[in-house]
């Protein structure tokens, strides 16, 4: 639910290349480190769950301005490895369809990168004892630390207004403002972004914490469900001593 | 999103420009992407719509297809109303570098097969990334298919209940993971699909690559112009 919409041409060069960079890097990375038997075991399930990422990530939830990224139940299907090249196919994919521009594409692989591997990481150690309360804790852990990781990246590199959900924009301030002022607004501060975000009857903070809270309680159960779905049916894909995750 | 239209246009297309050679098309679009991003100028940006839609009218696509930016499109002006602050010009550069640039990859993805684009990047890409995206995309038709059978047959059983939201929840969890079930057992045929035909670590995809018609350089150079021209300082005003 951290992927960002940003269109092209509003982060600047010197945030967006590092993190191609950083990006690239790492798919290097995984591609010399990875098992090549592992590979081509789970490279069929890799792109099926590339597929059902797309899905869920392109639909919007309508009752909240997020939508469902399905990272961390990814992550604990196929592990951050190979979970980090799905984020990277789906980024791009999406910002083809004008799903975010191309310029956001490293960021969002890296943020929901963070997020497939915070949660595989913490399912991996809680998810053996404890199922659901293992699943829960990953998930909303994975969600927050990525959140928040967009929120600082986003908010640092083009101001807090674009890392901020937003459900109404017609009450936004049209005052005349000249080319000087081009960079004043990098240095936007938060609590004015805050405090003209707008959810249901809500305003400023409690709006953005039920955006926020909606979306990650919407996501963490979601994700639970289906991973309690998978105990119930097929134990082997989630179940840490046979997941394909782990070989 | 359309894709499957999408991917019926870029095999069965029958225009000048699908005739060209698919390395030419990524080149051109690559050096028009370059170039939206990195204008800053209103003018520039529109006058590369109008070519963008010139290149629309000589594909024979119908401008219907163009209707995909329109989702670029509706972020942009949630940006664009963020920045109108710093003038209303710099808003409208906002919403034509989102929508120039989904642009310029629909047009690109509806003149040229897939196979083609993913075997180019299989030149600079890592033979896994490049399998990854082959198999996204074609798991990607049918899992939507699929998704759209469960949610026929979950209305027709009464499974969607308004107002009762816990148990749509469950209903939604329910179709997810029997879709991913559904989806692991094919991605499972597929392994064997794949052992079978000895696949060894890269998916063999063949293209032609090679730039050798009139058109093909012709493109190139007009993306190269373009680039130039957006770089270039001028002003018609």
């Amino acid at each position: 639910m951290s992927h960002i919409h940003i269109p092209d041409g509003i982060i600047p060069l010197y945030i967006w290349i590092p993190a191609y960079l950083i990006t690239f890097g790492i798919i290097f990375l995984i591609s010399k480190s990875i098992n090549k038997d592992h590979v081509k075991k789970l490279l069929p399930l890799t792109g099926v769950m590339a597929a059902l990422m797309l899905i869920g990530m392109s639909v919007p939830l309508v009752i909240i301005p997020v939508h469902l990224s399905l990272a961390v139940l990814t992550g604990i299907l196929i592990g951050p490895k190979l979970g980090f090249i799905v984020v990277f196919v789906v980024s791009l994919i999406l910002a083809t369809f004008g799903h975010g521009g191309f310029t956001i594409v490293g960021i969002n692989s890296l943020v929901i990168g963070s997020e497939v591997f915070i949660g595989s990481m913490l399912f991996k150690l809680l998810g053996r004892k404890r199922k659901l309360i293992g699943v829960v804790i990953s998930t909303v852990i994975a969600l927050i630390v990525s959140i928040a990781l967009m929120f600082s990246v986003v908010g640092y590199a083009a101001g807090f207004s674009y890392a901020i959900p937003h459900t109404h924009v017609e009450d936004e301030h049209h005052e005349e403002h000249l080319e000087d002022e081009h960079h004043e607004h990098d240095h936007e501060h938060l609590s004015e972004a805050i405090s003209e975000v707008n959810y249901l009857f809500f305003t400023g903070w409690i709006a953005l914490i039920l955006i926020f809270g909606f979306g990650v309680a919407l996501e963490t159960i979601v994700t639970a469900l289906i991973v309690m779905f998978f105990y119930k049916v097929r134990p082997t894909l989630v179940d840490s001593k046979y997941s394909p995750a782990d070989s | 999103m359309h894709i499957a239209d999408i991917d019926y246009l870029s095999i069965y297309g029958d225009s000048p420009i699908h005739k060209i050679t698919a390395t030419a098309k990524v080149i051109f679009s690559l050096l028009l992407l370059t170039s939206i991003i990195l204008s800053a100028s209103l003018i520039k940006l529109a006058l590369i719509s109008i070519l963008l839609i010139a290149l629309y009218k000589k594909a024979n696509l119908s401008l219907s297809i163009a209707r995909i930016a329109i989702y670029p499109a509706f972020f942009a002006i949630i940006f664009a109303l963020l920045m109108s602050r710093q003038g209303i010009t710099h808003s409208f550069i906002v919403m034509f570098k989102a929508v120039n640039a989904a642009l310029t990859m629909i047009f690109l993805i509806t003149t040229t097969p897939y196979v083609e684009i993913f075997s180019i990047m299989g030149k600079f890409l890592p033979n896994l990334l490049v399998d990854v995206f082959l198999i996204t995309y074609r798991s990607f038709f049918i899992l939507l298919e699929k998704i759209s059978n469960l949610l026929r047959t979950v209305k027709v059983k009464g499974g969607y209940r308004p107002h009762n939201f816990v148990t749509n929840i469950k209903t939604i969890a329910a179709v997810l993971g029997t879709l991913i079930l559904q989806a692991i057992d094919m991605s499972e045929r597929m392994y064997k699909i794949l052992e079978l035909r000895g696949y060894n670590g890269k998916i063999p995809v063949e293209a032609n690559f090679k730039i050798s018609q009139k058109a093909d350089y012709i493109l190139i150079v007009g993306g190269l112009i373009i680039l130039i021209g957006v770089i270039l300082p001028w002003n018609i005003l």
